[in-house]
């Protein structure tokens, strides 16, 4: 992520040069911006298409959907994944690495995982969205309903008439 | 993104996240979250990879037992809240997930293998078991799996919304063991409209052919009647020759 400080600029510069790229500025709903490169934009299917009908690329992309907190960590995958390259065993096991401990840290905070899962959702970002809606997934499996409630901190709801209704569609399946 | 108030941020998710969430778990656990809150209860009966196996045995000599009307009436009104149930933008909701594995080439395959045996004219009466663990298998792992038996049961109805495929399947002897299997695919994202559903007249020359193909001679009849202007949904009255 190259948000303005000199060195990260430079990289930045350097980045375009020898990949040819255009650098690509995102706006987050509290008008903040984020330069990024258009190899890390490009993991954004809405950004990619957006940037391949030749659109507004100079003026940037305000994403009124996303915060920056949201959209920081977004960047940061998008770099490692749309920056890097993934060719050889080690740097696909280092890119592997970083999906793991990536999520690990998401895993740790929820509501931050939610808004992770809606930015990648609302971007495209089909890796991105894979990798969170995957980990909230492994949290389901392999749970009671008691357990999933307790997990995600849902309120238990549900009338006598509802319990009967799930449990005659339980015995078919 | 609004920071959402409340502790149930899960819930407050859009439905086709919460549904591709679903559709990783397997289809039994899928269902299993019904149980979670209201929230939950119906999100799985929107999962586009389901799959309804009811299976017709009879020519026994048997009549509907009440046992099996009581399954009969119970199957009907699961399918019927889950195919037309109050939920009336299904297929809006559904039409924003992404695109997954693809599903239906092993039921295909199934009624590949049991129009061969037919045609060979062993026609064996399968095992119950093995044949239920082996179809346990071929369903994908997010398909949902619905069977029935009850003794001639001629008449059923159902939605062919998100529909690749409707298949009759038929194994047993005196052909009686019937399967009929609404299979939905995955939805491709952005996908044409037009192809989402299964055209009507597809769906009758499927079920005719199928039907006839695998049973010649066995059904004096095989009737789809609309029953709602809502094209989604038809029934099929099916009556046998020997009745």
């Amino acid at each position: 992520m190259a948000t303005g400080s000199g060195a990260a600029a430079a990289a930045a510069d350097a980045e375009e040069k020898e990949s040819g790229s255009r650098m690509i500025t995102l706006t987050s709903n509290e008008g903040k911006a984020f330069v990024v490169t258009e190899a890390s934009a490009r993991q954004s299917a809405t950004i990619r298409s957006m940037v391949d009908d030749g659109g507004c690329v100079d003026k940037g992309f305000p994403l009124p959907n996303v915060d920056s907190k949201t959209l920081a960590r977004v960047i940061q995958y998008c770099d490692e994944h749309g920056n890097k390259e993934a060719h050889t065993v080690d740097e696909r096991a280092a890119l592997a690495k970083f999906d793991k401990d990536f999520i690990a840290e998401l895993d740790a905070d929820k509501a931050f995982l939610y808004d992770v899962t809606m930015a990648a959702n609302y971007l495209h970002i089909q890796g991105l969205f894979a990798l969170t809606t995957q980990c909230i997934a492994d949290t389901i499996k392999g749970k009671t309903p008691e357990e999933i409630r307790t997990a995600f901190g849902i309120e238990y709801d549900l009338t006598a008439q509802d319990e009967e209704e799930i449990k005659e569609e339980d015995t078919h399946a | 993104m609004a920071r959402r108030k409340g502790k149930d941020l899960i819930s407050q998710l859009p439905d086709d996240i919460l549904l591709h969430i679903l559709s990783m778990v397997r289809y039994k656990e899928a269902v299993r979250t019904a149980a979670v809150s209201r929230r939950w209860k119906h999100l799985h009966t929107k999962l586009p990879a389901v799959s309804f196996i009811m299976s017709v045995l009879g020519a026994q000599g048997s009549s509907l037992s009440t046992q099996s009307r009581q399954r009969v009436d119970s199957m009907a009104r699961t399918l019927r809240r889950r195919c037309a149930g109050p939920d009336r933008d299904t297929v809006k909701r559904l039409s924003g997930l992404p695109q997954g594995r693809a599903h239906g080439v092993p039921v295909r395959r199934r009624v590949h293998r049991a129009r061969r045996r037919l045609l060979a004219g062993a026609v064996p009466q399968l095992p119950k078991e093995p044949t239920q663990r082996r179809r346990r298998a071929v369903v994908p792992a997010s398909a949902g799996c619905h069977r029935l038996r009850a003794p001639k049961l001629r008449l059923f109805d159902w939605r062919c919304c998100y529909a690749k495929e409707v298949r009759v399947d038929a194994v047993g002897r005196h052909l009686s063991d019937v399967v009929i299997e609404l299979f939905a695919g995955r939805l491709p994202r952005c996908y044409n409209e037009a192809k989402r559903f299964l055209q009507m007249e597809d769906c009758d020359k499927l079920m005719n052919h199928i039907l006839q193909g695998i049973m010649p001679g066995r059904w004096k009849y095989v009737q789809r009647n609309f029953i709602e202007r809502d094209e989604l949904r038809l029934r099929c009255e099916i009556t046998e020759d020997d009745m």
